[in-house]
């Protein structure tokens, strides 16, 4: 049984695709078989975040009924399968003659998890990646204006029939103008599922064409990420690597 | 289980037999078996750059098929020259510009080229700067290709010191897959074969008895030999049949690659 998760925020530069590839090598790492696929038909980066720019067949090619859906999945070096769009202004243009859930439905039951990174908005494009999924998780940033657009996306989601699994907040950093996990949960009235720290690593990842949690696994991003990971896919973080012993004792005391 | 494991991957030199290390990619993609390394020698550079800078197979097997004699030796490319016939500027004129393939930095997967240089009578590597000079570089067959000059060097290919390039296999990894498509079982060796091919199998069994060699220090090696029954060095237009057999070849040993990851 496949399952499709699709990310959604409203708001732009929460690090919807940041998180999405990072979640998807994390569940890789638990042993999975992953796609992500880059959603975000007319600003696409799952591709350059990951080192692959130049990829010949992708998601617009396939969509505009001029590739099979097969030939769009590339493994990275890192075991991680990737299904990019197209970086071009002249393949943004392409006319498209399939719907994007049609496309993936092809994966269902040949692959664990299919990831699927929205674009930001609640446009055209937006909506017709989260009609792909079946399953919703919300990113959003720890400020009002992000968590008002989320919600907006969420109220969609409802409309059209995704079960949501929770809210991811990212880059916390946790000062006191930031609006705190009770805070989230009251406003949207989904459980955080998950809290990312803002942590530098990202970007350095970024630079080095790496997901983070293979670059730089132990940084506090990386944990979170992994314990998201964990926590999705119903598998025991501890299982991935031992916990530190300032994670043992702040978990017994029940944090 | 925490760690992903590390792989490197030895393609051997071989002319058009060369073709057949795309079927031993295809497989290993076929098997989510990532790779984190690729040293290429000659073809297998070729082959290698390909797929180091667009990690697909099928879209390779696809471009390569469409290859022609004519465009890796171009009728211009013959010159009255004391140091081999053809200068290969065509090759380097198709790989850049028919397969799109320019620079190590476009590489996804780490890619070394291995070359021999005949005034230190030492292997020579590529990592950096144009893909197609070191390709052209590594797949200098003498007599055929005029050398490669760089600086104080003379370059040839590849297969003359290392045909698998295993010196520039630093580090530690799991495993380490060797295609060597020189395995002398072709069976196009008769009474009646002419200088050209009786030369051609004594070259492939140094060789093949090279690489055996060669590998005997690794521990963790898998070696994959295709079938080449019928098939010649210079096949260039039978791409797809080279292809199936190393997929084939490849198939065979899956099991035995997923025994050390």
């Amino acid at each position: 049984m496949t399952r499709f998760i699709v990310f959604a925020s409203g708001k732009g530069g929460v690090g919807k695709t940041t998180l999405t590839t990072n979640l998807g090598a994390a569940i890789h790492k638990f042993g999975k078989d992953v796609i992500v696929v880059d959603g975000n038909m007319s600003t696409p980066n799952v591709s350059v975040l990951l080192g692959m720019p130049k990829l010949p067949v992708t998601l617009h090619d396939v969509l505009a009924g001029k590739a099979k859906a097969r030939e769009a999945v590339y493994l990275h070096p890192s075991g991680l399968k990737i299904m990019p769009a197209g970086l071009g202004i002249s393949q943004m243009k392409m006319s498209q003659k399939k719907q994007l859930a049609h496309v993936l439905n092809e994966f269902a039951n040949q692959t664990e998890y299919m990831l699927i990174d929205c674009a930001a908005g609640l446009g055209q494009e937006a909506m017709q990646a989260m009609h792909a999924g079946d399953e919703l998780i919300l990113v959003t940033n720890p400020e009002i204006h992000a968590m008002t657009d989320a919600l907006k996306a969420y109220e969609y989601a409802k409309e059209i029939g995704i079960r949501p699994i929770g809210v991811v907040v990212n880059k916390v950093r946790n000062k006191e103008w930031e609006m705190t996990k009770k805070n989230v949960e009251e406003f949207i009235e989904l459980p955080v599922i998950g809290m990312i720290p803002e942590d530098d690593n990202v970007k350095r990842s970024i630079a080095y064409k790496k997901p983070l949690v293979y670059a730089y696994p132990k940084s506090p991003a990386a944990r979170a990420i992994k314990r998201l990971a964990a926590s999705i896919i119903g598998e025991d973080y501890r299982m991935l690597e031992p916990e530190t012993f300032g994670e043992t004792i702040l978990r017994l005391i029940g944090f | 289980m925490a760690r992903k494991k590390k792989v490197a991957v030895l393609l051997s030199a071989g002319a058009a037999k060369g073709f057949a290390h795309l079927g031993v990619l295809k497989a290993l993609e076929e098997h989510n078996i990532p790779i984190d390394l690729i040293i290429g020698t000659s073809m297998g550079s070729l082959v290698g750059a390909c797929y180091s800078i667009v990690p697909k197979a099928d879209y390779w097997i696809k471009k390569l098929a469409e290859v022609t004699p004519l465009h890796l030796f171009d009728l211009n490319d013959f010159k009255i020259n004391p140091r081999g016939l053809m200068t290969g500027n065509s090759l380097q004129h198709y790989i850049e510009k028919h397969l799109g393939i320019s620079t190590f930095r476009d590489t996804i997967i780490p890619l070394i080229i291995n070359s021999a240089d005949l005034v230190s009578n030492k292997s020579v590597k590529f990592t950096r700067g144009k893909i197609s000079d070191a390709v052209r570089a590594s797949g200098g067959i003498p007599l055929i290709f005029d050398v490669v000059r760089q600086k104080n060097k003379l370059l040839v290919d590849g297969f003359v010191i290392d045909p698998i390039g295993i010196k520039w296999l630093k580090g530690k990894y799991d495993l380490v897959i060797v295609v060597n498509v020189n395995t002398a079982n072709d069976n196009l060796i008769t009474e009646k074969s002419n200088a050209f091919d009786i030369l051609l199998r004594s070259v492939e069994l140094m060789q093949r008895e090279l690489v055996h060699e060669k590998i005997k220090c690794l521990n963790n090696a898998v070696l994959i030999e295709p079938n080449m029954n019928g098939l010649r060095y210079t096949d260039f237009h039978r791409a797809k049949e080279f292809v199936e057999r190393g997929y084939a070849a490849g198939k065979k040993v899956i099991k035995q690659i997923k025994k050390y990851l």
